[in-house]
């Protein structure tokens, strides 16, 4: 038993010392209020000054002198520039180009590329793009493309995307299509970010002969969800393309950017040996708002695949009165499927009126 | 008192003392854990970047599923509640699992629901559906009605109906921040590894909520609920947390968990003869990523953000009601997979998370209440009495004591904290009168739960009650 009671003693000293701890808690919480309290009108103070400079009231050279607040300065700039928008951004910049504050950037330069943290390094990728200006921040930010931290690189290509570093856009496809953990959406929404300056560099990119088949992919969601026309020719190539994924994302591309020269091609689609295609190809066509997409539609609807089906359906609600025509045929059909897919989008869209419930099960 | 019944109470003392020191070693190393890891979490969050994934064309649309029964108290602020949420593309499915009250007649009125003759590819088993229906006012809100057949059977049916590739479960009675759903989003983002997470639980009964939106997040006023508050935070909090990062946390809370529809289709849904779903969907979830190589890296995960309320029980017959089903539970899916225990082929999850469920959570009932029955004997017989009864206490109560304290000072110590002094008076407060007699109370329902399987096989849930939220006090 002396073991039992050693641990015994052991349990009573530590549970004292909690319980001196709770006091200490309880005692010192007033303390830790305060001390927030006065934190938070540090913050406050900076924040009205700093909203005092961009209304043009409070002239630049005010933040040269250290208030003690300089620990907030960068986060509440970036902050403010996500608010106020681009101008008021460019603006807020001018403050660590002018003033005293210069050494927060070369402190920020320095944790991104020195920090054996890697949340520290994350965070110094993610606020230079606020306080520092697009060719001093470039080269860094590239080279943090390549960090051994996956989180480090999204975040660096997340503040090239912010400056629209556009030279970035291959880096970053090459960088981030990589891990096999990593979700393509992610890459996609950087490239995405970067905006319209980053198409011809997707297209040219598109256009070599062998890149890597996941950069294709990327290049061609990105490409979609910018709505870049002159990407059409191109994308429609990838439309019959052996590669299953590359089609998938031709097809769902082509009906967000709107493009009316694919109708016929995203009609062939619908024959695809793969469900994955020709459900996007169905909703494609729906975009697109092609009536002479009907007829493809509709013999659609008795497809093998429920997404097909749907998606089909759905679509042709979106085609005016010839598509929910077909679809009023459709109810009829023999094919049992066609006929219930039909009825579920028509309900679901007001188009077929329910009867009121007027009583319980 | 014979000589070799005093040895055998002495191994017996031995054994529980040791067992003690264990327990409660292990639940506090899990709650430093547990704090580590919170605080690895919130430190990875990005600048900006809830706020990007509420804005993105490419954030995935998630299906809530929520199963109703005899909900008529709560259903409508939690649907308002959800249907708020800050989210770009969700749809709510409400499975009334054959309610008895007003439930369906209620969402019928209050949502103002049409007949949908839904189609949808039947894959998991559930009871026949009798209708489904479209709200006119949220076209992204649809109530499954279906015969009664318990919360797994629900869920399955939402998750049938389900569109989209994810899947939110909740409970009916549950409040979520705004937030809650990009909180529980953003592992999938990052790591398409993960197939399911599970958030901390809050009891809700402290709440203030206004039109399905938190105004207030009180404690509970009440003991028996500021009890559970503690329980919760030491539990849901810090050491499932710490369980996650062993990779042997085996209860996803069925309150408020998410998962991939495919995953959850290919476990086979929810177990529809379980006690409850939840323990034993997570222990299957264990078993399936290590039995297929396809599926080897898959994770599940934890969120250490507060983003569901929960009621829990503010009466002792309900409470009592509640913790005999969890045993049965608990208790149930350990004996369905005890296969697991110390196989290697199950990686953590079979060394130390089957293993530490059955013998420090579902037989700690039993242990717990062999110590007072020893107790009562070391008394009655007068053996080394003092010596004896101290230890029991200081390894049984004060051991307990010090993991709660320590639970609630480390909860002090993050940005979750309770601001106001009188908070953490009361939560401390708890955590130390909770060892001196509701706990006891405790140990007794958990043993009558297990008599309840073990020799009834009783599967229902038994006496539940639902309170209305608290309203914002009157200008």
């Amino acid at each position: 038993m002396t073991v039992f009671f050693f641990f015994a003693k052991a349990i009573v000293f530590l549970t004292a010392i909690v319980i001196l701890l709770s006091i200490r808690v309880v005692l010192f919480n007033n303390i830790a209020i305060r001390r927030e309290a006065r934190a938070k009108k540090g913050r406050s103070a900076l924040r009205e000054a700093l909203e005092g400079y961009l209304r043009g009231e409070i002239h630049v050279s005010v933040f040269s002198t250290p208030h003690g607040e300089e620990k907030f300065l960068v986060g509440l700039v970036a902050q403010l520039a996500e608010e106020m928008g681009e101008a008021a951004q460019k603006k807020l910049l001018y403050i660590f180009e002018t003033t005293g504050t210069h050494f927060l950037v070369q402190q920020e330069l320095r944790r991104l590329s020195h920090s054996r943290n890697w949340r520290t390094r994350q965070r110094a990728a993610t606020y230079l793009p606020y306080i520092a200006n697009r060719h001093a921040v470039i080269p860094p930010l590239l080279h943090a493309l390549a960090d051994k931290s996956l989180m480090v690189r999204f975040s660096a290509a997340h503040a090239l995307a912010k400056i629209k570093a556009v030279e970035a856009t291959i880096p970053i496809l090459e960088q981030l299509s990589a891990p096999a953990e990593w979700p393509a959406e992610r890459t996609i929404e950087i490239i995405n970010e970067m905006g319209v300056e980053a198409v011809p560099i997707l297209l040219r990119y598109l256009a070599q002969p062998s890149p890597k088949s996941e950069g294709k992919v990327f290049a061609i969601r990105a490409l979609g969800l910018q709505r870049a026309r002159q990407a059409i020719p191109l994308i429609l190539t990838y439309l019959s393309s052996p590669d299953k994924e590359l089609r998938i994302q031709s097809a769902k591309a082509l009906g967000n950017i709107g493009a009316p020269e694919a109708v016929t091609p995203l009609c062939n689609s619908m024959h695809d040996s793969a469900w994955e295609v020709r459900a996007l190809a169905a909703s494609s066509l729906g975009l697109l708002k092609a009536d002479r997409a009907v007829s493809a539609l509709a013999g659609a609807l008795g497809d093998s695949v429920w997404w097909v089906r749907y998606n089909t359906a759905d679509s042709l609600a979106e085609l005016g009165q010839k598509g929910v025509a077909a679809l009023r045929d459709a109810l009829t059909h023999e094919d049992r499927f066609a006929a219930e897919v039909s009825r579920l989008v028509m309900q679901e869209r007001s188009l077929l009126k329910s009867s009121p419930v007027t009583s319980l099960p | 008192m014979s000589p070799d019944m005093m040895a055998v109470l002495e191994i017996l003392i031995r054994i529980i003392l040791i067992y003690y020191l264990m327990m409660h070693g292990i639940y506090f190393f899990l709650i430093l854990l547990g704090s580590i890891e919170q605080k690895r979490y919130h430190q990875g969050i990005q600048f900006l970047e809830f706020k990007r994934i509420s804005q993105s064309p490419l954030t995935p649309p998630v299906s809530i599923v929520i199963s109703a029964y005899n909900e008529e108290k709560v259903i409508v602020h939690t649907l308002l509640n959800v249907l708020q949420l800050r989210y770009p593309q969700f749809e709510v499915i409400v499975v009334n699992d054959g309610s008895e009250d007003g439930t369906l007649k209620l969402l019928i009125e209050r949502f103002k629901l049409e007949p949908l003759d839904k189609v949808f590819k039947k894959q998991l088993p559930s009871k026949p559906v009798r209708a489904v229906y479209q709200s006119a006012l949220h076209k992204n809100l649809i109530v499954v009605d279906k015969e009664n057949g318990r919360r797994a059977d629900a869920n399955n049916s939402g998750v049938d109906h389900a569109r989209y590739p994810i899947i939110c479960q909740i409970d009916a009675d549950c409040v979520l921040e705004e937030d809650a759903l990009l909180y529980m989003i953003r592992p999938f983002l990052y790591n398409r590894n993960v197939v399911a997470a599970a958030a901390i639980i809050r009891p809700s009964n402290g709440l203030i909520v206004e039109n399905g939106r938190i105004i207030k997040r009180n404690l509970p006023e009440t003991w028996l609920p500021l009890f559970q508050a503690v329980e919760y935070l030491r539990s849901f909090q810090w050491a499932r947390l710490g369980l996650t990062r062993l990779k042997s946390m085996l209860c996803m809370s069925g309150a408020f968990t998410i998962i991939r529809k495919e995953i959850f289709i290919a476990v086979g849904g929810a177990n529809v003869g379980a006690v409850v779903d939840d323990f034993e969907l997570t222990v299957s979830l264990h078993r399936y990523i290590h039995e297929h190589e396809e599926a080897k890296d898959f994770e599940i995960t934890y969120i250490p953000d507060p983003g569901c309320y929960s009621q829990v029980p503010e009466t002792l017959k309900a409470f009592c009601s509640q913790r005999n089903f969890w045993q049965r539970a608990i208790l149930q899916s350990l004996i369905w997979n005890r296969d697991m225990a110390f196989n290697s082929r199950y990686g953590m999850a079979g060394m130390f998370g089957v293993p530490f469920y059955f013998i420090f959570e579902a037989l700690s009932a039993v242990v717990e209440a062999g110590a007072y029955i020893i107790a009562v004997l070391v008394l009655f017989f007068r053996i080394d009495s003092p010596a004896i009864l101290m230890l029991l206490f200081i390894f049984g109560v004060l051991l307990g004591t010090l993991v709660s304290i320590s639970a609630v000072l480390l909860q002090a110590t993050t940005r979750m904290r309770q601001e106001k002094t009188r908070d953490i008076i009361r939560m401390l407060s708890a955590g130390f009168i909770e060892h001196f007699g509701f706990h006891q109370f405790h140990v007794l329902c958990r043993l009558v739960g297990m008599y309840d399987l073990l020799v009834k096989g009783k599967l229902a849930y038994g006496y539940r009650e639902r309170t209305e939220y608290r309203a914002p006090p009157a200008p």
